[in-house]
């Protein structure tokens, strides 16, 4: 059955119809009173097919299947088929013989056989023989793989012969033509009667191909020692099997198992007879199918019961098809353009797409579809990578800013570090004074001083430097920037700190602000600056209005004005002048610097900055930066 | 003012400031000793000259008000000054309380150092004029003999003569003769004289030591 996909034709589905059919329609002509015909109760016609091999033979059990098939669709009549399998290839002996024909006469004694079918060489050559016993009077059919296998003289008038319609020559030439390199060819059949009867047919052509290939026959080989050789032919050979029931040692096969195994094991292509070895290791060939035999089979068989003479019967004829294994050419590079036009080729590993075309879409459309999702999820996780990495980099800029902004906390030490040479050296030039002052002075001791006051200051200056290093970070690098990014990336870093505070952050930022040309980190902090100082104003001033506005508009064709307006405790009128001086602060911890360092900023920039009061509560700073202009830039 | 027998200890872990501080002391006349540690300074014996210190608060190891306590414990009476660049007021407070003659923030005017460091002095020798004063006081004490002490006692109790001739079992003229040999002994010229001599001292005590 398993062969039966590969005909194209939907047997299965064609013969289980007819089968369905068949009980139907003798169900209702056995029914009694439903019709006329009903009445006459027709004897069912009994046919005794009798096939020579054993019973799992493929190629027996295909015909078989069909032969059923098309005796239920092609007689109006009903027909009974019973088969025997003799396995004749096993027992060739002539006394195993006449037990079988014991058998079945014991058998079918008391049954009146219609016809009889007798398939294999191996039983044409017995029946020749024995066959009056058993056959006298019942017309026989005899298929055989050649005509002489059954001499025309010793058939008898009730006898009608036929050939399988082996076609060895056709896939002969085919190997020429596929593989016009091939300069040797050789053909595997075994020892049984049917073995050699194939091997017959494929003699009788081979002298037509001989000029071109070296044609060697393998027939008498030991099943071990031929596979050995298969896989070691040079490689301008292919190899043709026809059929191995038996090898020279006497050990019986499956042909199509053993062809099988031999075009495994074979170092080059195999070619073979019948469509029950293709898609067992075959490339292809000329091939015989089962199927068409059996129903022709049939067709004979029907007509015969029909009462038509059996001399009148022509033999069955060679309808052989060209078919290929897909899998095979492309093994062994066999460009499927140079098949012969009408050329089936089956076991197409591309015809999953035919088969599951929808299934195939819904699976693409599906790993599409995943594949899409995964795309935007990775770029969406990269988008939050790269928004993380942003944020590390503001982190690492407010590293710097903080540790300006934190000046406040550390500037108790700072203060006490310039304080330290600070009084030693007020201490060494007083000290100075008075040996100066003495009667008389002591120069001495003076000089000492002197030296010390040097000291103090020397070390005073390394205290400035190092602050002034920790303040200043690198050179102006200016870009083009966002202005709204710009605030954006401060407001993200305040906000919390906005939120403990209970402070109100609002941004009003005017629409189409340009970019501007500046130093991203240093004008954060600027504005980070200015949001703290804000905070630290509200900080002190009453629950009731506690609000911070960043405002960003252009105010002057050349420069965009970003300001902080907070609503805290303002500035004091006497404050006013000395608000961006250096260590001026107002602020417990302070230490004076964060609004001197911003208007220097500013001013590095080409800005300003500075603080106005509001009407209402609060201060306002604000600063400049120069818009960005591509001539600048 | 200039006396060089006067000596100032100086104890800041900073060399700038101690060498300045020296310079500063020296250039108004007088001996400066300095020390990078308050431990360091504690291991010094002090000298029998009038004498001051200045230390610096904030130290590493012993803090300049550690000092200021070990010293007490020791019932060493040395007058400190305090300098310190991060003053805050519960620190001058605490300073101040446990004794401290003036807490300057630096950096400071030279006079302000001087006229804490000449008051320190002074205050030193005050102390140590006292302190002198208390010796000999207790000197004259123990050139009593036990009853003449016992008399003593009783005398600046202000009790009469034939009060104490009873507490004691003793004549009334054997009393007079002890009472005389006291006032010369501790060369009283009166009984105001030497009861303002004994309110110095803890006689009692000291009575009791001598037994």
């Amino acid at each position: 059955m398993t062969t039966n996909n590969h005909t194209g034709k939907l047997p299965d589905t064609g013969h289980i119809a007819k089968l369905i059919l068949a009980v139907l329609l003798t169900w209702v002509l056995c029914k009694p009173g439903v019709s006329a015909l009903a009445a006459e109760e027709p004897v069912p016609k009994r046919i005794l097919a009798i096939f020579a091999f054993k019973q799992a033979l493929p190629w027996a059990y295909r015909v078989e299947e069909s032969l059923r098939a098309a005796l239920a669709s092609q007689s109006s009549f009903p027909i009974e088929l019973n088969v025997e399998h003799a396995d004749l290839p096993r027992y060739p002996d002539e006394t195993y013989f006449r037990k079988v024909v014991d058998l079945y006469r014991y058998k079918y004694s008391g049954l009146k056989v219609d016809l009889t079918l007798a398939l294999g060489d191996e039983l044409a050559e017995l029946l020749i023989k024995h066959g009056d016993e058993f056959f006298s009077d019942i017309p026989l059919i005899l298929v055989t793989s050649e005509t002489e296998t059954f001499p025309q003289d010793l058939k008898k008038p009730n006898m009608t012969s036929l050939v399988w319609g082996w076609d060895t020559g056709s896939t002969i030439a085919l190997i020429q033509d596929l593989l016009p390199q091939t300069k040797h060819l050789f053909i595997i059949s075994g020892t049984s009667k049917t073995d050699l009867s194939i091997r017959e047919n494929a003699l009788k052509v081979v002298p037509k191909f001989e000029n071109k290939l070296n044609i060697q026959f393998v027939t008498d080989f030991v099943t071990s020692e031929m596979l050995e050789k298969v896989a070691k032919l040079p490689n301008d050979s292919a190899i043709f099997f026809l059929s191995v029931l038996r090898d020279a040692n006497d050990e019986y096969f499956v042909s199509r198992d053993l062809m099988h195994v031999v075009s495994e094991r074979a170092n080059v292509p195999t070619f073979g007879i019948g469509d029950t070895y293709l898609g067992h290791g075959i490339v292809g060939g000329s091939l015989l199918s089962a199927e068409n035999q059996g129903e022709r089979l049939a067709n004979i068989a029907v007509r015969l019961l029909g009462g038509e003479s059996a001399k009148d019967i022509e033999s069955m004829g060679t309808e052989n098809q060209l078919m290929f294994d897909w899998r095979q050419l492309k093994r062994w590079s066999i460009d499927e353009k140079r098949l012969p036009p009408g050329s089936i080729v089956r076991y197409r590993e591309a015809s999953i797409w035919d088969d599951h075309r929808g299934k195939i879409i819904g699976v693409i459309v599906i790993i599409f579809s995943q594949a899409f999702a995964l795309i935007l999820l990775l770029i969406q996780r990269d988008k939050r990578s790269r928004a993380e990495d942003e944020s590390q980099r503001l982190r690492d800029d407010l590293t710097h800013v903080s540790r300006v902004l934190s000046m406040g906390e550390i500037a108790t030490s700072l203060a006490h570090e310039i304080n330290q040479p600070l009084a030693a050296v007020q201490s060494y030039a007083q000290a100075a004074q008075r040996f100066l002052a003495g009667d008389p002075p002591d120069i001495d001791e003076m000089g000492k001083s002197l030296h010390g006051v040097v000291a103090g200051s020397r070390r005073a200056k390394e205290v400035i430097q190092r602050i002034r290093m920790t303040l200043e970070k690198k050179p102006l690098e200016r870009t083009p920037l966002q202005v709204k990014d710009l605030i954006h990336d401060v407001i993200m870093l305040v906000q919390r700190r906005a939120d403990e505070k209970k402070v109100l952050l609002r941004l009003d930022l005017a629409d189409g602000l340009p970019q501007v040309f500046g130093d991203r980190t240093q004008l954060q902090q600027v504005l980070l600056n200015l949001i703290i100082n804000g905070f630290e104003a509200i900080g002190d001033a009453g629950d009731s209005y506690r609000k911070l506005v960043v405002q960003a508009s252009i105010e002057e064709p050349d420069s965009v004005i970003i300001s902080v307006q907070d609503s805290g405790i303002g500035i004091d009128e006497e404050h006013r002048d000395i608000l961006f001086d250096a260590f001026f602060t107002t602020k417990a911890e302070g230490l004076g610097m964060g609004l001197s360092i911003s208007k220097s900023i500013i001013e590095t920039h080409g800005g300003r900055l500075w603080a106005t009061q509001n009407p209402d509560q609060g201060t306002t700073f604000s600063f400049t930066v120069p818009i960005y202009m591509e001539d600048l830039g | 003012m200039t006396s060089f027998d006067a000596i100032v200890f100086v104890v800041d872990d900073d060399p700038l400031i101690r060498d300045a501080l020296e310079q500063l002391i020296k250039s108004v006349g007088l001996k400066a000793y300095t020390f990078s540690s308050a431990r360091e300074f504690l291991e010094e014996d002090l000298p029998d000259t009038p004498c001051c210190l200045i230390s610096d608060i904030r130290m590493p190891g012993l803090s300049g008000l550690d000092l200021q306590d070990e010293l007490a414990k020791k019932d060493l009476k040395i007058p400190v000054i305090f300098i310190t660049g991060h003053g805050t007021v519960p620190t001058s407070v605490r300073a101040m309380k446990a004794g401290a003659v003036d807490f300057l923030p630096k950096p400071f005017e030279d006079q302000e150092l001087l006229d804490a460091l000449h008051s320190a002095l002074e205050q030193n020798r005050q102390t140590r004029k006292e302190q002198a004063e208390i010796k000999e006081i207790k000197r004259r004490v123990e050139s009593l003999t036990p009853r003449e002490h016992e008399v003593l006692v009783l005398v600046t109790a202000g009790m009469l003569n034939k009060q104490i001739a009873y507490d004691l079992k003793l004549s009334e003229n054997t009393v007079k003769t002890h009472r005389a040999h006291i006032m010369q002994k501790m060369k009283a010229e009166s009984l105001a004289d030497l009861v303002r001599l004994t309110e110095k001292i803890d006689i009692c005590r000291h009575k009791d030591d001598s037994r």
